[in-house]
Formats: structure tokens, C-alpha cells, sequence
């Protein structure tokens, strides 16, 4: 029986942004039913199994902050509360969490014009931290790790080459992104679960978010294999191009270092490389079009 | 005899129903219970509470067999029929119609432990006394405390005159055959107990698999006294989920329950500083118990620092223990030839008498081999950066065919026929017993057969058909 530590990374989107439209109705979820779903999963994930670690980051439109385990303060905080109805080390970690939370969302600077969510800057917090905790292990210790992903704001494209490169890497150190998204379908966060071979989900209904999360998101590859999971869905697999951050169904491809372009430039920004353009206007335009897929 | 109940939920499930009821009362009890099932199980528990209580009954909604087969992929079907058959073993689901239903008690509490419920996990009644300075126990001093206690019990088996323990203890040891009576009292030893083959193993086990082994005995042994167990195994589940480092009251117990805990106090799962400061402190010993009793494997975990390792093993054979340790030595004597003994390390031999010595004591060579492992020094232990085995190969090697060579002969019960008139008696007899597969051994020269003892009947029934005249058996 291997006895080996399972970590797991939360990324939560906590975008004001998202929230602040979602007052006014009363069918789905508010943000204090949303935080309360989380921290609800956080907690049954560490008393799910005594190997369990759990680490959460939460991102903003603009900054990211380490929840959970306290940065600051990171010795054994022993309860001076004595009367709990709950597992005492759940309790800790609650309360840690709820002021980590508190302290970032009042800190959260308001002047701020773009809308969509830090994933990327938490994805590579996270794979700082996972790529630290690889270096500590010990010989004869077994170690794995996971990331969560759960966005609620839609994606922006300007993070397309940032987002790709970090899931790469993830890939390359075999850990798995999963991918829970409250709002429209994200093509960034399909890829990222797509490559790392994670599970992606669009909740259907917010309310069962829980539900969902306890049943997907839990356990590893391992238990997954027992599980009925929702059918996969056809990946949106189109790149951002480099010049202006769209998503492209067709592009140019740099024949030197592959960027991709939306449209046809006389030099590459990437490699500095010059295309031969009175070639191309004479007609074989079509040998460097290509689909970019 | 490390089969006895090598975990947790066999141990639940062997318990009478009223005790599990009670048991289910509370989540500490609950949420360990939970974390002994397998994950598979544990998932689709989860799943069922995220369902919220009927609200016509109160009671847990129960979802149709077929549905939550459906739950799980179709080439895994037979897992789950495992856990639905353990989950109904231990009361966790119940059946009722074709319906799966989680026993209300057990949802509640268990949902309490994790998203916070109703029941108190502890009674504390005080309010927040500042821990002052003078209670505050350091945690070296705690597991030192921890270790020294729990050798000074496992020093009683090695050697009656050293250990002190109470009664109590005596009773488990004997109640657990690890200690077994002194019949013969002419001999000059005075001792009235004596350590069984059982209780050499015991030695030789891991420190976590000791405690859980001991404390289930001495469950048992309190049971058969009459006490309701549930009380200390609700306690005890409490103990397992406590902080390490902070006391808690025992203000409100009552006199068994007090009784128990002076009996974990003796083991070193608890410290007390006096019996009549109403405060103790849970240590190592006693958090360890209940959390993760499936990985006692080896000691690979972090959290075996209570025992750090002192055994250098050489590929010449040689055993160095880097420890002063009475008892560790002694453990050590029992399968190694001890040469040297230093004021800090002490030089063994492994032999084939002393491995043979320790085998007629019951040990198996897979314990030696797991004592070794989970000893090893760090400097050890760094062979496994090398990706080599923690113990050399030969050794282990070795170790292994000394017990196999013990199992070379295997005996049956059979019978002989021997004696024939004629070859063709001969070959009827040793043809018929062969299709029966009842055939053990035969020699046409000798005109023998031998055959099991099941099958002796039939083969003399048809011996007696053929020839009814006579028959030689």
C-alpha cells in the first residue's frame, strides 16, 4: 500500500467583477453561497484522507493571494477555542482561510479597467509552490500533485501565450489541471485539462456546485477510472494569435518559430525573421496560410 | 496472529450492533471510520451527503440501487459490490427495498465533522483557560515522555524483573496470549508468566501496529469484564483527531472512563502530570492510533520519528545497533548472534542457527525483515536515494531461504496398499485412485500405493467390488 502525500492546489476566481452583476437575482448562487461551497469542498478534501495537503490561492482581476497555507505565519497554530462542533484541525483551518479571504478582498484595489481574472499569474504561483515542495522531498517519499482550477469569469486572450507555456510545464511535471467553470465555456481552461489529462466541467447549475465538486474533484486519476464521468466534449482548440490576443480559426504561422498572426505582417515580432512578401503577393498566399490548429 | 483484525473497519463491523450504534454518535468516531474505508467507497459516501435529509422523514434520502451502480464505470462493478457489501457490514448503508439508505445517525455526525454540526466534539466545559506556563508540556519532553512508557511495558515481556506494570496491563498481555502462565514451577525461574511465540512477534512488530494490536486487546479483555466499550472507543477516536501539544479536561469523566484513561496514561498514550490535575495531554502515541492504521507497512512516514532507526546491515551479515536501548538489544538478540557490546553501538551476526533460533519462536522472516526496514539508520536509508533496496539483497535473500528451508517436507495423512497378488491388481488400484486424484504416491516395483485419507473409502469400495474375496489393505 503506498502511503504517498497528496497535494492539492485551489485556484479560485474571486473576481469582483463576476459578483457584482449577480446580486440583483436570486436563482443562482450569491458569493457568500459560493465561498461557502468551497470552503465546504476544502474541508472534505483535507478530512477525506489523512495524506491529503491542501493548498488555495485565490486571484482576483488583478492580484493573487496565498489563502491557505497562512504565508505569514506558518508555525502550528494551536486553538485557544475549546468548544467546536467540528474537527478541531478543520476549524484552524477554517478560521485561517476566512481571515486570509477577509484580508484580501477588503485590500482588493477598485481602479483597475480589465475584467478578467489572474488565472494565469495564480497557475504559475501554484507551480512555483508544487515545483519547491518536488525539491524537498525526501528519498523514499512519494509525492503527487494536482491543481484545481475553479473561474468563474470568462477568458481573456491576452493571457493565451502566458496560460499555454504554464500548462506545458504542468504537463511536463505530470500534474494534472482540472477545470471547473461556472460561466461560459473557457476554450483556455478545455486545453489546459485537455493536455494534463484532467477533468473539465462546465457546472450546468451553480446550485449543485458541491455536489459536483465532491464527486469530480476529490480523489486522483486513480479513483476517477472507477467513476462514471460526463462525457468529454469536443475541445475548442483554437490559439490566440500573437499581435492582438484574438482567438483565431485561421492564421499565419511564422515558418521560423510558429507564432501565429492574424494577419499577414512583413516581419515576425517574435524572431525578428523577414517574410519574403513579394512572394507572397504573387499568388502563394495560400502556402503560408494556414489552419492554425 | 497480525491478522487479527489488521484494520480498523474489520474490527467495527466485529463488533455487536448496539456498540457501532453508539459508536456512530459521535463524529470524532465517525470521521475515522470514514477514513479506514476505501476511497472508492469514501467518494461515493461523499456524494450521499451532498444530498440533503428528506424533509417529510428526517432521514437521509435514499437513492435507488441502480442509480448509484450507474454512478461508477461499468468494468469497476465488482469493486463496488465489495463496498456495498463491507458498507452494509458495518451499518453504514442500509437496505431498504431497492433502495440505498445511509444510516441517519452516521450521516449527521459525519457531516458535522466536516462541515460543522450540532453535536459537540468535545465536552469541554471550562471556558478558555490561558494554557499557563507550567502545564504547557514541551513536545520533545512529550514524546520522549510517550516512548519510554510504551518500552517500559514492551521491557515487561522481555523482561518481567525490569518493566513496571499494573495488573491491568498483565491481564491484556495474557488475555492477547502474548504472555502465557507459568505451568512449570519446579524450574528455578520465578516468574509466572511467560512470553509465548505470540508475543514474540509482537516485539518485532512496527510501534503503531503494537499500540492498535494491545488496544484492541484490551478492549476485548474489558468487554469480557462487563464495561461498554463504545465509551473508549468514542474516546479514543477523540484522542486521534486531537492536537498534539494542547491538553484537554477530563473534568467530567466518569469512573470507568477514568479508569481508562489512567490505562492509556501506564502506556504512554496520554500525559497527566498528576491524577488530581484535571488536564492531559495526548501524545504521539494516541494521535497516531486511529489516523492511517493502513499505512503501518513500514515505518517510511515522517512520523515515525518516536523511533528513529539505529541498524546498520551489512552484506557480511553483520548487524550494527547504534543504541543503548535495553530493549531494543533484546529484541535485536532474538534472531542475531550479539558479539560486541560498546557503550553505544553493539555488533550482531546473522547466522543461520540464530535466524533458525528465532524461526521456532514463530517469528516469520518477513517481521525480521520489516524490524530491520523500519530501524534502519539514516545512513541507511540514503541507499534508497540510490534506488537500491533498503536492505542488501543477499541478506534478505538469505533470510527468506532459511525459512523456506524449514518447509521442505509437508506431511499427509494417508494410507498404504501394499502386498498385491499381481501387477494387474496393481495398475486397477493405482489407475482408479489416480482419476479419482486421490493418488499421493506409488512404486510398480514395490507394488505400493498410497492414497489421501479422503480418498481411502472409495478406493476400498472398489477394491472390495473387484475382488470380493480378499482384500489387502
Amino acid at each position: 500500500m503506498s502511503s504517498s502525500v497528496k497535494h492539492l492546489v485551489v485556484i479560485i476566481d474571486l473576481n469582483p467583477y463576476y459578483w457584482s452583476d449577480k446580486i440583483a437575482s436570486s436563482t443562482t448562487l450569491n458569493f457568500k453561497q459560493y465561498l461557502n461551497i468551497i470552503i465546504q469542498f476544502c474541508n472534505a478534501y483535507i478530512a477525506f484522507d489523512i495524506n491529503h495537503r491542501l493548498i488555495i490561492i485565490g486571484c482576483s482581476n488583478n492580484e493573487t493571494h496565498f489563502l491557505y497555507p497562512d504565508p505569514t505565519n506558518e508555525s502550528i497554530i494551536i486553538p485557544t477555542v475549546t468548544k467546536t462542533n467540528m474537527f478541531e484541525q478543520l476549524f484552524v483551518v477554517d478560521r485561517v482561510v476566512e481571515n486570509n479571504l477577509k484580508q484580501f478582498i477588503e485590500d482588493l484595489s477598485p481602479m483597475n479597467t480589465s475584467s478578467g481574472s489572474m488565472i494565469t499569474m495564480a497557475l504559475t504561483q501554484a507551480l512555483c509552490y508544487i515545483n519547491r515542495l518536488i525539491r524537498e522531498t525526501l528519498a523514499g517519499e512519494k509525492n503527487s500533485f494536482r491543481i484545481l482550477i475553479i473561474q468563474t469569469t470568462n477568458d481573456t486572450s491576452k493571457q493565451y501565450m502566458n496560460f499555454m507555456n504554464a500548462v506545458f510545464t504542468s504537463e511536463k511535471i505530470n500534474v494534472p489541471i482540472d477545470g471547473c467553470i461556472l460561466n461560459n465555456d473557457s476554450s483556455l481552461l478545455q486545453q489546459a485539462c485537455d493536455l494534463t489529462s484532467g477533468i473539465y466541467l462546465r457546472v450546468p447549475d451553480p446550485n449543485g456546485l458541491l455536489q459536483y465538486l465532491l464527486w469530480l474533484y476529490l480523489t486522483d486519476k486513480e479513483v476517477r477510472k472507477m467513476l462514471a464521468l460526463p462525457t468529454k466534449v469536443a475541445v475548442d482548440y483554437r490559439p490566440a494569435c500573437f499581435c492582438h490576443h484574438k482567438l483565431i480559426d485561421t492564421g499565419y504561422v511564422c515558418s521560423v518559430c510558429l507564432s501565429i498572426y492574424c494577419d499577414n505582417a512583413s516581419t515576425c515580432s517574435t524572431c525578428r525573421s523577414a517574410f519574403d512578401i513579394t512572394n507572397t503577393s504573387n499568388g502563394a498566399n495560400d502556402s503560408s496560410k494556414r489552419q492554425a490548429r | 496472529m497480525s491478522g487479527q483484525f489488521a484494520n480498523l473497519q474489520e474490527y467495527i463491523s466485529s463488533l455487536p450492533t448496539n456498540v457501532t450504534q453508539n459508536i456512530y454518535g459521535h463524529p470524532a468516531s465517525c470521521l475515522a471510520i470514514f477514513r479506514e474505508l476505501p476511497v472508492l467507497a469514501r467518494t461515493i459516501i461523499m456524494r450521499f451527503i451532498c444530498l440533503p435529509n428528506s424533509e417529510l422523514t428526517g432521514q437521509p434520502q435514499p437513492i435507488s440501487q441502480g442509480v448509484a451502480s450507474s454512478w461508477i464505470n461499468p468494468s469497476h462493478q465488482n469493486t463496488y459490490k465489495n463496498i456495498t457489501r463491507m458498507l452494509v457490514k458495518l451499518g453504514i448503508w442500509n437496505e431498504v427495498g431497492t433502495d440505498w439508505q445511509l444510516d441517519v445517525t452516521f450521516r449527521n455526525n459525519l457531516t458535522g465533522a466536516i462541515f460543522g454540526g450540532t453535536t459537540n466534539w468535545l465536552d469541554e466545559t471550562d471556558s478558555v483557560s490561558t494554557p499557563s506556563e507550567r502545564s504547557i508540556k514541551k513536545l520533545e519532553e512529550l514524546n520522549t515522555y510517550s516512548s519510554t512508557r510504551w518500552d517500559c511495558v514492551l521491557q515487561y515481556l522481555v523482561n518481567p524483573d525490569r518493566g513496571q506494570i499494573t495488573r491491568d496491563t498483565i491481564d491484556v498481555f495474557v488475555h492477547a496470549k502474548l504472555l502465557k502462565r507459568n505451568d512449570d514451577t519446579s524450574s528455578a525461574s520465578t516468574d509466572p508468566y511467560q512470553i509465548t511465540g505470540t508475543g514474540f512477534q509482537f516485539l518485532l512488530m512496527n510501534r503503531r501496529t503494537q499500540v492498535w494490536f494491545f488496544i484492541i486487546n484490551s478492549l476485548e479483555t474489558r468487554q469480557q469484564r462487563g464495561e461498554d466499550i463504545s465509551e473508549h472507543l468514542i474516546f479514543l477516536f477523540q484522542l486521534s483527531f486531537a492536537t498534539f501539544g494542547k491538553d484537554y479536561s477530563c473534568e467530567k469523566f466518569s469512573a470507568t472512563k477514568e479508569n481508562f484513561l489512567q490505562h492509556l496514561r501506564e502506556l504512554g498514550l496520554i500525559w497527566q502530570k498528576t491524577r488530581k490535575i484535571k488536564r492531559y495531554f495526548p501524545t504521539k502515541l494516541a494521535i497516531e492510533l486511529a489516523s492511517g492504521l493502513a499505512t503501518t507497512t513500514y515505518g517510511e512516514h515522517g512520523n515515525d520519528e518516536i523511533q528513529s532507526g539505529f541498524l546498520v546491515v551489512e552484506t557480511n551479515y553483520r548487524v550494527y545497533a547504534y543504541t543503548n536501548n535495553d530493549l531494543y538489544l533484546r529484541i535485536t538478540a532474538l534472531f542475531c548472534k550479539m558479539l560486541y557490546r560498546f557503550p553505544n553501538m553493539s555488533v550482531g551476526l546473522i547466522t543461520r542457527q540464530s535466524i533458525r533460533k528465532a524461526l521456532s519462536n514463530e517469528i516469520s522472516a518477513d517481521l525480521i525483515l520489516n524490524f530491520l526496514k523500519s530501524h534502519a539508520h539514516p545512513q541507511m536509508r540514503k541507499r534508497l536515494l540510490e534506488n537500491k533496496p533498503l536492505i542488501p539483497t543477499t541478506i534478505s535473500d538469505q533470510i527468506r531461504l532459511w525459512e523456506m528451508e524449514r518447509d521442505r517436507i509437508v506431511d499427509q495423512e494417508g494410507m498404504l496398499y501394499s502386498q498385491f497378488n499381481s501387477a494387474n491388481d496393481f495398475e486397477l488400484i493405482e489407475k482408479y485412485a489416480k482419476d479419482l486424484n486421490v493418488l499421493l504416491w506409488s512404486n510398480s516395483q514395490k507394488r505400493c500405493v498410497i492414497v489421501s485419507k479422503a480418498g481411502h473409502e472409495e478406493v476400498k469400495r472398489f477394491w472390495k467390488m473387484q475382488r470380493p474375496k480378499g482384500s489387502n489393505d
